[in-house]
This record gives C-alpha cells, sequence and structure tokens, in this order.
C-alpha cells in the first residue's frame, strides 16, 4: 500500500475521454439513428429487421466504447461484459431454438377454445 | 480501527474519502468500477428475459408485431432515442468535466442529462395515456376503442389487415419492456439528483470522481437498452 | 495480540444491526439460515409424517401441498442458496485472502436485510395461507390455478434473488481488487475458488429469475397473457425462464459445499491436497457448465426433441468437473495421517452421498430413463442426496470446522462425531427408500399412496424423525458450548489457510499482523500441541 502513497497520494489513474471522441461518437449515434429510420422505409422484407438490429448494435458499441469506455478499460471488466451478452445469447438461443417446436399444441389449444367457448380453463379465467 | 499497521505517518496522507478498508485511492476506485460493472451485466442479463419473451413472440407471430406496431408512434420514439443519446453524451461529459477539476462544466452537463430524463419521461407519459386512452392496454384488459382501429387502419395507408389473434401479446411485451426501462429511468433521475448535489458540494475532484462515473455507466446502459427497444418496438415492418 | 475480538470489541444491539463488519454480518447470516433451516424442517417433518400412512392422517390434501411447497422454497431460497456463501463466505473469505473486509461492506449489511426483507414477504405469504404450487411456481398453477398468496411468496424470491446478486458481486469484486501483495490467484484456498465460481453464477444467472419472478407477478396480477395459454401465452416459455437460472442455482447450491469439503478433506489428511489446479478450475467449470443443462427438466414438458438431446449430451458433461473433484479428494486422503475429527467425518459423509446424488443424476439425464422416472420419488431422491446429503452434510461440516473460530469455543467432539454418524443413517434412511419408490412408480408430491408402498414410506419417515432428533441435539451440544464450551485455540485442525493464522475468535480487524502469504495446503510445518488443544508451528517449539 505504501507504494500508491510515495508516489501521489491519493491520485487515481482513470482514462479521460477527449471532447473530439465524446462528440464524434455523439454524432455518429444520430447519423445511425436517422439511417436505421429511413431504411425502415425501404422494404426488403425479412432483411429490415436484420438491419435495424445491425445498426443498433454498432450503435451500442459505440456506447460501450466510447462514453462507457471499454475501448480504454481492458482487463475483466470486458471479460464480464462480453460474458453478458454471451449468456443473454444463450438464454435467448435455446428457447428459439425450442419455442417453434410446439407451437402447434399452443394453437391446438387455440381451436379447442375456439370450439368450445364456454367450456375449458380458458372460460373461467381471472374470475 | 484504522488499517494502518506500517507506519504511522500514513494516516497523515489518508485522504477522508477513503474507506477505512482500502489500501489506496486506486484500489477503491478499481473496486468501484469492477461493482458497477458487474451490476450492468446483471441488469443486461435482467433485461434479457424480456428480450428473450420478445424474441420468442416475434419469431413465432410476426402477424401480431407487423399489426401492433401500427399503434406506436415512430417520431415520439426518435424523439427519445436523440433525447437519450444526447444525455448519455452529457453525462460522459460530465465524468471528463470532474476529472479535470472543472466543477461548474459537471454540474451544468449532469443537470441538462437530468432534464433529458425527465424530457423523456414526459414524452413516455404522453404516449402511455395515448394509449390508455385508446384501450391498448395489456394482455386481458386489452380493449381498443373503434378510434383506435380507425386511426391504425388510416395510417397503414388504407391497406386492410386482419386483425390478428392475440394482438394484445405486443401490448403485454410493450408495456413489460419499456414500464421497466422506465423505472431505470426513473432511478436513474433520482441517483443524477444526488450527484448534481454532491457535484456542487465539491464532493468530487480529479483524485476521487468514482461515483460520478459509476452514475455516467449506469445511464449510459438505460441508453443501450433504449437503443434496442426502439427498433424493435418502433420500427416493425 | 488483541484482547478483545470482534466479538466484544463494540456492544448493543446497534453495534450488530448496523455493522459493516463481514464477520458479524456472517454471524446473523448464520444464525438467520439457521432458523430458516428449522423451520423448512419442520415442513418436512410435517409432510413424512402425513405420509407415514395411506389416505389422511392428520392435514388435508391442500394443507399437504402448502407445506411442500413451503418446506421447498424455504429450504432452496432461504436455506440453501445463501447458506454457505453468506454465512461461511462472508466471514472467511477476506480472513482466508489476508484482507480487512469485503469491498463493499454497505452493500454486504444490504444484502442481509435484503436477505431478511425476503424473510418477511414469505411468512407473510405463510400466515396468509401459503402456496401450493410447488417450489417451481409452474405455470398456470401459480398464474390461475393457486388459490393463496403466490405474489408476496414470488416478490420475496425476487427480493432474495436481489441479496444473492449483492453477495456474489461483493465477492467477485473481493477476489479481484482486495488481495493483499503476495496473496496469487493460486495461493488461494480452494474454498476461495468455489465461492468466486458460485459468485460467477449468482451474478450471471440471479438476474433471470429476478425477471422470470416479476413477469410472474404482473402475469397473476394484471394477466399480461406472455405465460398464460388462455390468452395466447406459451407456458412452456416459464420453464425456460425458470430453469435457465435454477439449474445453475443447483450449483449455487453445490459449489460451496464442494469448496469447504476441500479443506475439511485436506485437513483432516494432514496432506498437501492433491491436484490443487484441477480442484480450483474444475470449479469453474462446473460453473460455465451449469449453464448450459437447464433443458433436462424439460424432457417430459414438450420442450423439442432437438433440445432434449442437447441438453441431455450436456448434462452428461457435467459429471466430469465433478468427477474430477471426488477423485482428488479420493487422491488426498490416500496415504494421508486421516484425522478422524467432526469435520473431516462431515467430509467423508459428502463424499460418499455426492457420490450417490452425483450418479443418480445420470440415469435422470438420460432420455429414455427419464421418461421413466420423471416426477417420481426418484427424483426427490436424486436432488435430496445433492441438497441436503452434500450440501447441508457439508455446510454442517463447515458449521463444526469454523464454529471454534467463529465463537471461540470447542464443542463436545465425540458427541459431535456421534451426531453426524446419525445423520449419515437418518440421512440414508430417510431417502434411500425414496429410489426404490420412485422405481416402482411412487409419484411426487402426491398425498396418498396404494398399501403396497406403506413400508417404504415408513423406513423414510423414521429416517426423517432420526434426522430431527439428532439436528436437535447438534444445536443444542453447539448453544452450550458457547456458554461452557472450552476456550478454542487457533488452530484446532492444523489447517494452514490464514483464517487459522488469527486468534479465535479474530480480532475486529483480523489481523494484527499481515499473515504471510504462503502455501495454504502446507502442513508440514504444523504439529500437534496437547497443552494448547490444538496445531502450532514447529520453530515456536524449536526456539
Ligand atoms: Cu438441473
Amino acid at each position: 500500500m505504501s507504494s500508491h502513497d510515495n508516489e501521489t497520494p491519493g491520485a487515481t489513474h482513470a482514462h479521460i475521454a477527449p471532447i473530439s471522441t465524446l462528440m464524434g461518437t455523439f454524432i455518429a449515434l444520430l447519423v445511425l439513428t436517422v439511417v436505421t429510420v429511413v431504411v425502415r422505409s425501404i422494404d426488403l422484407g425479412s432483411m429490415n429487421i436484420m438491419i435495424a438490429m445491425m445498426i443498433a448494435t454498432i450503435k451500442a458499441g459505440l456506447v460501450a466504447a466510447y462514453f462507457m469506455h471499454l475501448a480504454y478499460d481492458g482487463g475483466f471488466i470486458r471479460v464480464a461484459f462480453f460474458a453478458s451478452i454471451i449468456f443473454m445469447g444463450l438464454f435467448l438461443g435455446f428457447a428459439l431454438l425450442d419455442t417453434s417446436e410446439y407451437q402447434d399444441t399452443i394453437q391446438w389449444h387455440e381451436t379447442l377454445k375456439a370450439k368450445v367457448p364456454t367450456e375449458g380453463s380458458a372460460a373461467d379465467h381471472g374470475k | 480501527m484504522s488499517n494502518n499497521h506500517h507506519n504511522e505517518n500514513d494516516h497523515g496522507g489518508h485522504p477522508s474519502f477513503l474507506a477505512h478498508h482500502f489500501s489506496s485511492p486506486q484500489q477503491q476506485y478499481d473496486a468501484g468500477k469492477l461493482g458497477i460493472w458487474l451490476f450492468l451485466v446483471t441488469e443486461v442479463l435482467f433485461f434479457s428475459g424480456l428480450f428473450c419473451a420478445y424474441a420468442v413472440y416475434r419469431f413465432n407471430h410476426p402477424e401480431i408485431f407487423r399489426y401492433a406496431h401500427f399503434f406506436l408512434d415512430t417520431t415520439m420514439g426518435a424523439i427519445n432515442t436523440v433525447v437519450l443519446i444526447l444525455s448519455s453524451l452529457t453525462i460522459a461529459w460530465a465524468v471528463r468535466a470532474v476529472q479535470l477539476n472543472q466543477r461548474r462544466l459537471a454540474v451544468g452537463m449532469l443537470v441538462v442529462t437530468l432534464l433529458c430524463a425527465a424530457a423523456f419521461m414526459v414524452i413516455k407519459y404522453i404516449e402511455y395515456t395515448h394509449k390508455f386512452h385508446m384501450g391498448l392496454t395489456w394482455g386481458e384488459s386489452f380493449a381498443p376503442s373503434a378510434e383506435a382501429l380507425r386511426e391504425v387502419l388510416g395510417e397503414a395507408h388504407g391497406e386492410v389487415l386482419e386483425k390478428p389473434a392475440n394482438l394484445h401479446l405486443f401490448f403485454s411485451i410493450y408495456f413489460c419492456m419499456t414500464g421497466l426501462h422506465g423505472i431505470h429511468v426513473l432511478a436513474g433521475i433520482g441517483v443524477i439528483i444526488w450527484m448534481i448535489v454532491r457535484t456542487a458540494r465539491g464532493d468530487f475532484s480529479s483524485e476521487y470522481f468514482g461515483p460520478v462515473e459509476y452514475t455516467a455507466l449506469y445511464w449510459h446502459i438505460v441508453d443501450l437498452v433504449w437503443i434496442f427497444l426502439f427498433p424493435l418496438l418502433y420500427l416493425i415492418d | 495480540m488483541s484482547t478483545t475480538n470482534y466479538l466484544t470489541c463494540s456492544k448493543g444491539w446497534k453495534s450488530w444491526f448496523l455493522t459493516l463488519d463481514h464477520k458479524r454480518i456472517g454471524v446473523m447470516y448464520l444464525t438467520a439460515v439457521l432458523s430458516s433451516f428449522a423451520l423448512g424442517g419442520l415442513f418436512a417433518l410435517a409432510v413424512r409424517l402425513e405420509l407415514f400412512q395411506p389416505g389422511q392422517q392428520f392435514m388435508d390434501p391442500t394443507t399437504y401441498n402448502r407445506m411442500f411447497t413451503l418446506h421447498g422454497a424455504v429450504m432452496v431460497f432461504l436455506f440453501i442458496i445463501p447458506s454457505i456463501p453468506a454465512a461461511f463466505g462472508n466471514f472467511v473469505l477476506p480472513i482466508m485472502l489476508g484482507a480487512q473486509d469485503v469491498a463493499f461492506p454497505r452493500l454486504n449489511l444490504a444484502s442481509f436485510y435484503l436477505w431478511m426483507a425476503g424473510a418477511v414477504f414469505f411468512l407473510v405469504s405463510l400466515l396468509g395461507g401459503g402456496i401450493e404450487t410447488g417450489w417451481t411456481f409452474y405455470t398456470p398453477y401459480s398464474t390461475t390455478t393457486a388459490d393463496s398468496s403466490v405474489v408476496s411468496a414470488l416478490m420475496g424470491v425476487f427480493v432474495l434473488g436481489f441479496s444473492s446478486i449483492f453477495t456474489g458481486m461483493n465477492f467477485i469484486v473481493t477476489i479481484h481488487q482486495m488481495r493483499p501483495k503476495g496473496m496469487t490467484w493460486f495461493k488461494m484456498p480452494l474454498f476461495l475458488w468455489a465461492i468466486y465460481g458460485t459468485a460467477l453464477i449468482q451474478v450471471l444467472a440471479t438476474p433471470v429469475l429476478g425477471i422470470t419472478g416479476l413477469l410472474l407477478i404482473v402475469e397473476r396480477v394484471a394477466h399480461i397473457g406472455v405465460f398464460d395459454p388462455a390468452l395466447g401465452g406459451d407456458p412452456v416459455l416459464f420453464q425456460h425462464f425458470f430453469w435457465f437460472y435454477s439449474h445453475p442455482a443447483v450449483y449455487i447450491m453445490i459449489l460451496p459445499a464442494m469448496g469447504i469439503v476441500s479443506e475439511l478433506i485436506a485437513a483432516g489428511s494432514r496432506k498437501e491436497i492433491f491436484g490443487y489446479r484441477f480442484i480450483a478450475f474444475s470449479s469453474i467449470a462446473i460453473a460455465i457448465l451449469g449453464f448450459l443443462v437447464w433443458g433436462h427438466h424439460m424432457f417430459t414438458s414438450g420442450q423439442s426433441v432437438a433440445a432434449s438431446v442437447v441438453f441431455s449430451a450436456l448434462t452428461f458433461t457435467v459429471a466430469i468437473p465433478s468427477a474430477i473433484k471426488v477423485f482428488n479428494w479420493l487422491s488426498t486422503m490416500y496415504k494421508g495421517a486421516i484425522v478422524l475429527n467432526t469435520p473431516m467425518c462431515y467430509g467423508l459423509s459428502f463424499i460418499s452421498l455426492f457420490g450417490i446424488g452425483g450418479l443418480t443424476g445420470l440415469f435422470l439425464g438420460t432420455l429414455s430413463v427419464d421418461i421413466h422416472l420423471h416426477d417420481t420419488y426418484f427424483i426427490v431422491a436424486h436432488f435430496h442426496y445433492v441438497m441436503m446429503g452434500s450440501t447441508a452434510v457439508a455446510f454442517m461440516g463447515g458449521l463444526h470446522y469454523w464454529w471454534p473460530k467463529m465463537f471461540g469455543k470447542m464443542y463436545n467432539e465425540a458427541l459431535a462425531r456421534v451426531c453426524c454418524l446419525f445423520v449419515f443413517i437418518g440421512f440414508n434412511l430417510t431417502f434411500l427408500p425414496q429410489f426404490v419408490l420412485g422405481t416402482r412408480g411412487m409419484p411426487r408430491r402426491y398425498f396418498d399412496y396404494p398399501e403396497r408402498f406403506q413400508f417404504l414410506h415408513q423406513l423414510s419417515t423414521i429416517g426423517a424423525v432420526m434426522l430431527f432428533i439428532t439436528f436437535f441435539v447438534m444445536f443444542s451440544y453447539l448453544l452450550h458450548s458457547l456458554v461452557r464450551g472450552k476456550p478454542a485455540p487457533m488452530n484446532p485442525w492444523g489447517a494452514n489457510t490464514n483464517e487459522w493464522k488469527c486468534s479465535s475468535p479474530p480480532p475486529f480487524n483480523n489481523f494484527d499482523v499481515p499473515p504471510p502469504m504462503e502455501n495454504p495446503y502446507d502442513h508440514t510445518n504444523l504439529v500437534f500441541d496437547e497443552k494448547l488443544g490444538g496445531y502450532r508451528a514447529k520453530q515456536v517449539i524449536n526456539s
């Protein structure tokens, strides 16, 4: 502990973001927001959502890298942040992989409900 | 009670902001920073549940989302996006100002951030009341008024869409996502006010600015979530 | 050396309830989780007594449903999950590192009060009529069918989740940032590696429990329909949500237990731990693999075959790091000078019970076998072997191991060893018959059963009563030791980790002299001293 005290008492070393970086990130985010709104009106079918998500990811990356200093703070912080994204992907991935498989059953429940509207759990729901 | 066993004189150079169980300001700063980042990790996973629900329903019932998005006002969403991006810039600038001992600039930047956050909530309030007014609420209580449906069909450029079953699921997800996000904005407003008070009081300096930076990191994650919510909810085609 | 210790340095209720000292917070957690254990145990006893004979004994079916639900929910959320990390982790983690406290003492106290708030929510739910959904809160029981105080129980789960998250965050930051010079990653005791792995799961998995609970509350109160098929929702999605947390939660329960056992086995074998790095990395491997297997709870819930096959295969991989640990413990004991003190007895008990619990998990992970065994007493027996036979036994081991350090008093060793034996016998008597019941087709959570199952059910109930009496005796002699116990020596078990290098109980700031950072499992320098009743360094005698 004394090693720190000997250098500059109480000094904390951290990255200070230059104004140019902050403003540059801000302008890039605004441009990307305009792009994502404009692209929406061009019909690209299922590509639309992919593009919208890609732009959102780039925006998120800019915020994380420059506003949140992730570009300068290395090590475990970066690992932790990427871990959160990986585990989120894992969660979404497995759930998506699975739910489409049993939609038939849910559909079947729906038709059943339509056929016998007065019976079944749907009718007395919430009472 | 002091942790200084090595040298009695150390205590003289022990800054007032340094908690007793840390050995240096750097250690305290790094610990706080790692702590807040781990908290952000939990926030990402907290929201991931809602994103998961969104993904599952959008994947299985794209028709609900295509129909329902006409009920949302893209302009409002876009304005809110810009407002949050601006607030992210100003709070990042506030951190820089504190690090450079520019106290007045820091307070100013924090106040602008606070105003942006308030503006965001006001716009959200307008959107919510409009939806409640039209009966566009969640799940069981979903009962869109004739006026609301007319408005939608008008916006769909005369294109007559068949109303899909379980339309309410979109609004359940919409209210869960924006509601939870809104709660985070409100929490952020509280913390930012606290930071304005402390900065104005002169608690922070180039040697001690951790709390401002941690607040900024939290605020950025709130912005980050919105960056995804905007295209997912307002820009569906 | 200090004349006061952390227990005597300040007085009055405020000095406890507003303390920021990790040791006092640990002791408060210990009291709290032990009370929950007693409460959950009473519910279990009620369930077992009701099942002594077929038909209704002294409670109606709905009360029975509430009893087993409360037993499960209290044991899981109030006892097992916080037990080892929050009570022992808090107490020994900073001392093992040689640090003065955890990184965020205030957050630590806050997480204790969140635990208290969660417990209050559970009590409200209990007084409000209890819950009958099972601890898993499956939809549509929890959203529509159950006619009880589900919301307050879910609030409890939500709040307890955050208590757990904050503990985990605190421990990760402490291990990363608060290690003194010389305390490298590979000089950390294996308990800390286990706590670290646990904390990773707490931080990465528990938020999903939070959002699940929140969505369920909203679903029940406002009927949003996300999990409700009557409103076009997807009830299986709830199970994905729930098990994304709750399978990793099994490792929140078992990993710290494995960490304790590594300490007990090393100290009791008087030998350096075998395969330190393997045990350390297997903790991290278990933490990560634990996230990839949640679908094995959904083999019969309508999950797709593709997902089931993947989850089944991944489930088997978890066996690898678990087996690595067991093999290394056995190798540690091989040619060791084993001392059968109470902690070591619990360590041995753990290894055999965990062996059974772990291996029967493989049966359940096999798709075809699981079709037959799912939702029977086989699964009940399996997870009790893991949660109670392993985690609770390791918890008792840790309690006996660190008791002298925490309170500075020795308990009655002979009685403690007898109790350990009776816990082992009583436990097996309770749950071995349940494996047989399960394979013969007795479904779990049933209020009634055919007469042919009666003998096995009675064995199980007798075992449960035996466990209850044993735990009663255990708490009696532990409490007795606080008043009449012999003063504990600094190092009663001859372990070389840092908590044994400060006085018992430790001084307020843990160390008056910073401890040397050496190999935590090098016991060669320690000799038993009859006069002290404990171990001391060799040099002291020579000089
Ligand atoms: Cu599992």
